[in-house]
C-alpha cells in the first residue's frame, strides 16, 4: 500500500513539477493539496497538508509537528490551521513577495526537521482581453498581399505563459494563427476582398482564457498600398510658376481607386508644402503644380490612399527634382559703398558693392549688372556692365552722386537700387544713438537708439585684424534693417574668438548718414598666449615690472586686465591685478637680495592666460648706496693724503735731515774757494744753490745704452748736415729714459733747442758700477767720483758739441752763454741709472760692462758747456774707469760744485 | 512555426449581417474584379491547352457544354432582383463546383502551368466570395436560396476535360459580366453616399 502510494507521488511530483522530499524518511509522509499549475495573483490560496498514517506510526508524529514554510520561511502557527491529528490547512493571499516553494514539514524527536511535501507556485493573472484590434493588408505587385497582419493591446503582463491565437472568419473560410503576444499575421491563399470579415484574437494561459472584441472588416478597407512611383516631372518655359507631375498607377483599379496627396518644396527647404487633398482628384495620373518661384529648384513626393480613405496612406514616394523655368529677377541687388578718404586732388575712391539678389528673387541665373552713375550737376548718366559683385569709382570732389545698379539674367532686367552719396563738403547727417552690441543666443546682437526721419539702418561689420584698424573692402559685410526696428542680429558667418567691428550707418532716402561703430567679440576666450613679462628696473625693495602686448589676433576677447604673479623662493604666492590700460607695475615691499619668480596673467571675460615665468632678484644695496660710502671714504683719504704731503712738504728741511745725512760739500771747501774759476760761480742764480750752505749738492745718475750711443752718433751726423736737429735723450725728471727710442724732431726754434738739451744737462754725475769682476750687481751702486783728474774727451769734437745743448749755460770755453737761459734752465744734478753695455755692441766698453761715458762726458760736458751724454759715453778711458771704481768700492759719495773747470 | 489553418465553411452559414447596401456594393465591385479575373483565366486556360484550344478561332461544340444555366441577357430587363439573385446563386454556386473540377483536372494536365493554377485558385476562391455575398443579400433581402445539389465530375477524356474547361472559364465569364450587371442595378437603387 505504501509502496504504490509513494510511487503514485513520484509520478505526480514529476508530472506536476512538484517539490516531493521525503526529508531523509523512508517513505513518503505526506501530501499538500491541491497542487495548482498556476495561482492568481492577489488572491488567496488555500492548500492542505495531509500527513499520511504510516508516518504516524513510524515517527509517532502528528499535526502539531506539522508546519509550513515559505522557501526558507518559517509560517507562524497563527497563520495555519489545524484541521484534524493528521492535517493541516494554510491560506495565503497571494503576492509577488510570496516565496515559492511551499513545502510542509515536519519536526521529529531530537528536533529533526523534515520535508513532507512542497509545490512551486507560478504567481500570474489570467489574460485581459486584447483591445485595440487593427490590422493592415499590404500591396502586392497589381494586387493585395495574401497575407493580413493584426496587431492589438494585449493588456496587464499576465506572468505566465500566455497563447494569443489570431483568428478570422469569412463566410467561407475560417484562418486563425498562433501569433506573439501583441501582433500576428494570417496567411490567405487569396486575399478576400469586397467580403466581409470577422476577426479576433484570443488570449490563453493556466488561469484563463480570453477573448478581444471582434471586428467586422473587409480587407480592402485596410490596405496600405505600395508608394506611386514619379515618372517625370516637367516643366514648360512659359510658365515659370508651374510643374507638372506625372506617375505610374500599379495597383489594379478594379480592386479600389487611389487618391492622391502631393507635396512638394524648394530645394533649398526642409519645408513641404501639400496640395490639398480636395484638389488631387482620384484615379488620376498627372498633376500641375502652381504658384511656385521661376528658377527654383523642387523636390516633389507622392502618396496614396484608398479613395474613399479607408485604409492607410502609403509612405511617400521617392522624391524627383526638377527646376522651374527662369523669370525675369523680381528683386533688386542689394547695393552699399566704401567711401575712401580723399586724394591730393579731393576725389574720393568709391567701391560699390552689392549683393547678388537672392535667389528666390533672382528667377534666374544672374548673367550680370547695370550699374548707372548720375553726378548731381551732370545729367550725363555713366552707365556701364559689370560681372562681378563690385565697381571701383573716382567720385569728384563737390559732387553728389546717385549710383543704381539692376542686375539681369536671359529673361530680363531687375528693379534697380539706388544710393545717394553726398559731396564730401556736404554736412553728414547724425548718426544713431546709443549704440551696442552683445552676444545673445549664439549670435551677435546690436542695438541703439531709434533715429529719426531715416529709411533704414544698414549695419556694417567685420572681422577686425589689427588694434583699431578698419575694414578692408574685401571683408565688409552688410545687412539692412527697416526704419522701425532698433535692433538686430548680426546675419553671418560671425565666429567666435574674433572682434568684430559694427559700424552702423542710418539712411536717409538713400542718403546714408554719419556712421557710428562699436567692437564685440561673438565669444570670448582665453588669451592664445600670455604677456612676457620682464624686469625694466630692480630696486632694494621693489622692481618695476614690464610685459608685452599680445599680439591683437592672439588675444581672443578683450583683456581687461592682467594679473601680477609673484613669489618669493620659497615663499607664497602673491598677485596683483592692474588694468588693461598698464604695461608696467613696479612691485614694491619686496624683500632684499631675494629671488622672486613674476609672472603676468591676461584677463579676458572668458578667462585668463599665463605668460611665462620671469625671475629675478632684487639688489643687495640700493642704487647710489655704494657711492655714498665710497665717495666720502675716498674724500677722506684723499684729503688725508694731501695734508700729510703738505705737512711733508712744509717740513721737509727737517724731513731732509732725517732722511738724508749731512755731506760736506766740496764746493765749499776751501779748496774749491781758493779755485781761479770762482768768479764764474758766482755767476749762478741763487736759485740754483739749492744748499746755500754747500751741505747737499744734487747729482744724477746716468744710463747709458750702447744703442743709445748709436743713435746719438747717428743724430749727430743727421744734425751735421746742417738741419737743426734736437734729439731728446732725457735722463732727467720729465724726459725719456735711456731705454727708449730717441725722438726726434725738427725745430727752428732756438728756445726749443735750448729748453731741450736744458733737460739733459749734466752737471755733475757718477759712475756706476753694475757687476764687479763680470757679474751684476743684484742692485745698482751710484759711486760719486772724488777724482778731480780731467776725464779724457775721446772721439769727441768740439764743434759738435753745441748741438746738444749747453749745460748751465756754459759752452766749451767756459763762457756763459745767456745768463737768462741758465736762470730758466737751472741745472740740475740727478742721478741717472748705469746701463749695462755689450761689449760686443760697444767695443769702448770694458769686458766688465762699464761705460764710464757718463761721467767722462758730463765732466767733459760740464767743461765744455754742451749736453752730450750719449756721444760722450764712448769716450771714456778705461783706466780711469777702473781706477775710479776700484776707488769707490765703498759707494761714498764725494759731493761737488756745479761746474768744473776746464782741463 | 505558425500554422495557419483554414477550413472549409459551409456556403449556407450566416455571417454577421451588416448592412445590406454595403454587401450589394461589395458584391458589385467583387464581381467587376472577378469579371476582370475570368478573362484573365480565360486567355490563360486556351493559352495552355495546346492546339486547337490556342486558335484565335477555335470554338468547340455547344454540345459539350457543362450544366450551367445560360446568362439570358436578351430576357435580362424582365427579370426581377429576386429572380436575377436567384440565378446568380444557381450559376456561380455551379460554377465554383465546375472550376474547382478544371482545377484539379488542370493539375494533372498541365502541372507547369503555374499562372493558369493561380488565375483558377483566385477564381475560384473570389467566386466562393461573391457567392457568399449574393446569400448574405438573398438573406437580407429574404430571397430563400434554392436547393442545390453540387455537381460531379464526370469519367471524360482529357479532351473532354480541356473542352469542358473551356466552356467553365467562358460560363464564369458570361455569368461574371451578367452578375455585374445585376448588381450595379442594385447599387443603382441603393440611395447615394
Amino acid at each position: 500500500m505504501h509502496v504504490s502510494q509513494n510511487l503514485l507521488v513520484l509520478v505526480l511530483c514529476a508530472q506536476l513539477n512538484v517539490l516531493c522530499v521525503m526529508g531523509g524518511l523512508d517513505l513518503q509522509c505526506g501530501v499538500i493539496e491541491p497542487v495548482p499549475s498556476a495561482v492568481e495573483l492577489h488572491t488567496e490560496f488555500t492548500a492542505t497538508c495531509v500527513l499520511f498514517e504510516s508516518c504516524i506510526r513510524q515517527h509517532v508524529a502528528n499535526a502539531d509537528d506539522m508546519y509550513w514554510k515559505f522557501q526558507q520561511h518559517k509560517v507562524p502557527k497563527e497563520q495555519y490551521t489545524k484541521i484534524n491529528d493528521t492535517a493541516i490547512r494554510i491560506t495565503v493571499n497571494i503576492t509577488d513577495e510570496l516565496n515559492s516553494p511551499l513545502t510542509c514539514n515536519v519536526m521529529l524527536h531530537g528536533q529533526v526537521e523534515h520535508n513532507i511535501y512542497g509545490i512551486f507556485l507560478n504567481k500570474g493573472f489570467p489574460p485581459e482581453k486584447p483591445q485595440n484590434l487593427t490590422c493592415i493588408v499590404h500591396q502586392a505587385g497589381k494586387s493585395l498581399s495574401d497575407t493580413m497582419l493584426c496587431t492589438w493591446n494585449p493588456g496587464r503582463e499576465s506572468h505566465l505563459d500566455t497563447r494569443y491565437t489570431l483568428k478570422a472568419q469569412t463566410i467561407t473560410n475560417t484562418y486563425e494563427n498562433i501569433s506573439r503576444i501583441d501582433e500576428g499575421e494570417l496567411k490567405m491563399t487569396t486575399m478576400p476582398v469586397f467580403v466581409n470579415m470577422m476577426i479576433w484574437v484570443e488570449a490563453e494561459n493556466q488561469l484563463g482564457k480570453s477573448t478581444s472584441k471582434q471586428s467586422y472588416l473587409d480587407p480592402v478597407d485596410v490596405v496600405k498600398p505600395s508608394p506611386p512611383e514619379i515618372e517625370k516631372i516637367s516643366s514648360e518655359k512659359e510658365f515659370p510658376n508651374s510643374l507638372v507631375v506625372s506617375w505610374n498607377l500599379i495597383l489594379n483599379p478594379l480592386l479600389f481607386k487611389l487618391k492622391y496627396n502631393i507635396r512638394y518644396r524648394s530645394a533649398s527647404s526642409s519645408d513641404w508644402t501639400e496640395v490639398p487633398l480636395s484638389e488631387t482628384g482620384s484615379s488620376i495620373k498627372s498633376f500641375r503644380l502652381q504658384d511656385l518661384k521661376p528658377y527654383t529648384e523642387y523636390r516633389v513626393s507622392v502618396r496614396c490612399i484608398k479613395e474613399d480613405g479607408f485604409g492607410y496612406w502609403s509612405d511617400w514616394s521617392k522624391e524627383m527634382s526638377a527646376t522651374t523655368p527662369e523669370a525675369k529677377p523680381s528683386g533688386k541687388p542689394d547695393l552699399w559703398r566704401v567711401i575712401g578718404p580723399s586724394d591730393s586732388d579731393k576725389n574720393r575712391l568709391v567701391t560699390l558693392m552689392w549683393k547678388e539678389p537672392d535667389p528666390s528673387v533672382a528667377n534666374g541665373k544672374i548673367l550680370g549688372y547695370e550699374v548707372e552713375i548720375e553726378a548731381g550737376r551732370y545729367p550725363a548718366v555713366k552707365r556701364f556692365t559689370v560681372n562681378g559683385t563690385s565697381a571701383d569709382y573716382m567720385l569728384t570732389e563737390g559732387r553728389t552722386y546717385r549710383i543704381t545698379v539692376a542686375a539681369f539674367n536671359s529673361k530680363g532686367q531687375s528693379p534697380r537700387a539706388s544710393l545717394v552719396i553726398p559731396a564730401d563738403s556736404q554736412k553728414e547727417r547724425p548718426p544713431v544713438e546709443d549704440l551696442k552690441a552683445f552676444p545673445q543666443d549664439g549670435k551677435l546682437r546690436v542695438e541703439w537708439k531709434a533715429t529719426p526721419n531715416i529709411t533704414e539702418y544698414v549695419i556694417e561689420w567685420c572681422a577686425m585684424m589689427e588694434e583699431g584698424g578698419g575694414c578692408s573692402t574685401e571683408s565688409i559685410e552688410w545687412q539692412r534693417v527697416s526704419a522701425s526696428s532698433i535692433n538686430t542680429f548680426l546675419k553671418g558667418d560671425i565666429k567666435p574668438l574674433k572682434r568684430y567691428k559694427i559700424l552702423v550707418f542710418p539712411v536717409y532716402s538713400g542718403t546714408p548718414g554719419a556712421c557710428r561703430s562699436v567692437e564685440e567679440y561673438l565669444k570670448q576666450g582665453c588669451p592664445t598666449i600670455g604677456p612676457t613679462v620682464r624686469t625694466r628696473k630692480k630696486e632694494r625693495n621693489g622692481a618695476l615690472l614690464e610685459w608685452n602686448l599680445i599680439p591683437f589676433m592672439s588675444r581672443n576677447g578683450f583683456i581687461r586686465n592682467y594679473t601680477i604673479f609673484y613669489q618669493a623662493e620659497g615663499g607664497v604666492e602673491e598677485s596683483i591685478t592692474v588694468d588693461y590700460a598698464n604695461r608696467q607695475y613696479t612691485l614694491t615691499s619686496l624683500s632684499t637680495n631675494t629671488m622672486y619668480a613674476v609672472h603676468v596673467s591676461a584677463n579676458t571675460d572668458a578667462g585668463s592666460k599665463n605668460g611665462s615665468e620671469f625671475t629675478f632678484t632684487t639688489l643687495k644695496f640700493a642704487p647710489g648706496e655704494i657711492e655714498a660710502i665710497v665717495v666720502p671714504v675716498c674724500l677722506g683719504f684723499l684729503f688725508t693724503a694731501v695734508v700729510t704731503l703738505l705737512l711733508c712738504f712744509n717740513k721737509r728741511d727737517l724731513i731732509k735731515k732725517h732722511i738724508w745725512p749731512q755731506v760736506p760739500d766740496p764746493g765749499n771747501s776751501r779748496i774749491a774757494n781758493w779755485s781761479p774759476d770762482s768768479p764764474v760761480r758766482h755767476n749762478f742764480s741763487p736759485k740754483e744753490q739749492v744748499c746755500p750752505e754747500g751741505i747737499i749738492t744734487d747729482f744724477s745718475v746716468i744710463n747709458i745704452e750702447n744703442d743709445n750711443i748709436d743713435d746719438y752718433n747717428k743724430a749727430s751726423d743727421s744734425l751735421k748736415k746742417g738741419k737743426y736737429t734736437s734729439e731728446e735723450h732725457s735722463s732727467g725728471i720729465g724726459g725719456s729714459s735711456c731705454m727708449s727710442s730717441p725722438r726726434q724732431s725738427v725745430s727752428d726754434s732756438d728756445e726749443a733747442d735750448s729748453a731741450q738739451t736744458t733737460s739733459s744737462t749734466v752737471q755733475y754725475s757718477s759712475v756706476v758700477a753694475t757687476s764687479y769682476r763680470g757679474q751684476l750687481p743684484s742692485a745698482p751702486v751710484f759711486t760719486r767720483s772724488e777724482s778731480t783728474q780731467p776725464l779724457l774727451d775721446c772721439e769727441e769734437r768740439p764743434e759738435d758739441q753745441h748741438l746738444y745743448g749747453n749745460l748751465n749755460g756754459f759752452n766749451r770755453e767756459g763762457q756763459l752763454q745767456n745768463s737768462e737761459q741758465g736762470v730758466r734752465h737751472p741745472s740740475r744734478l740727478y742721478f741717472k741709472r748705469p746701463r749695462m753695455i755689450n761689449e760686443d755692441a760697444d767695443p769702448s766698453c770694458d769686458s766688465l760692462g762699464f761705460c764710464p761715458a757718463d761721467e767722462v762726458t758730463l765732466q767733459d760736458s760740464a767743461a765744455t758747456g754742451t749736453s752730450q751724454p750719449d756721444r760722450e759715453r764712448q769716450t771714456v778711458p778705461r783706466n780711469g774707469i777702473n781706477a775710479s771704481l776700484e776707488r769707490n768700492e765703498t759707494k761714498s759719495y764725494v759731493p761737488q760744485q756745479n761746474g768744473y773747470r776746464a782741463q | 512555426m505558425e500554422v495557419i489553418r483554414a477550413k472549409k465553411a459551409p456556403i449556407q452559414c450566416s455571417l454577421h449581417n451588416p448592412d445590406n447596401d454595403h454587401v450589394i456594393r461589395q458584391t458589385h465591385n467583387l464581381s467587376k474584379l472577378l469579371l476582370s479575373h475570368s478573362q484573365d483565366l480565360l486567355k490563360e486556360y486556351l493559352k495552355c491547352q495546346g492546339d486547337p484550344f490556342n486558335q484565335s478561332d477555335f470554338r468547340p461544340s455547344p454540345s459539350s457544354q457543362p450544366d450551367l444555366p445560360r446568362p439570358l441577357p436578351e430576357m435580362w430587363h424582365s427579370l426581377t432582383d429576386e429572380e436575377r439573385l436567384l440565378d446568380n446563386f444557381t450559376a456561380h454556386f455551379l460554377l465554383s463546383h465546375h472550376l474547382r473540377h478544371t482545377q484539379e483536372e488542370q493539375k494533372e494536365l498541365n502541372p507547369n502551368a503555374a499562372v493558369l493554377h493561380a488565375l483558377l485558385e483566385t477564381s475560384l476562391n473570389r467566386t466562393c466570395h461573391l457567392l457568399a455575398n449574393i446569400r448574405a443579400v438573398m438573406d437580407n433581402m429574404g430571397v430563400a436560396p434554392p436547393d442545390l445539389d453540387a455537381p460531379l465530375p464526370g469519367n471524360i477524356t482529357i479532351f473532354e476535360q480541356k473542352v469542358k474547361g473551356y466552356w467553365v472559364c467562358e460560363g464564369s465569364r458570361d455569368w461574371l459580366e451578367r452578375t455585374e450587371r445585376d448588381f450595379a442595378s442594385l447599387v443603382d437603387k441603393l440611395p447615394n453616399f
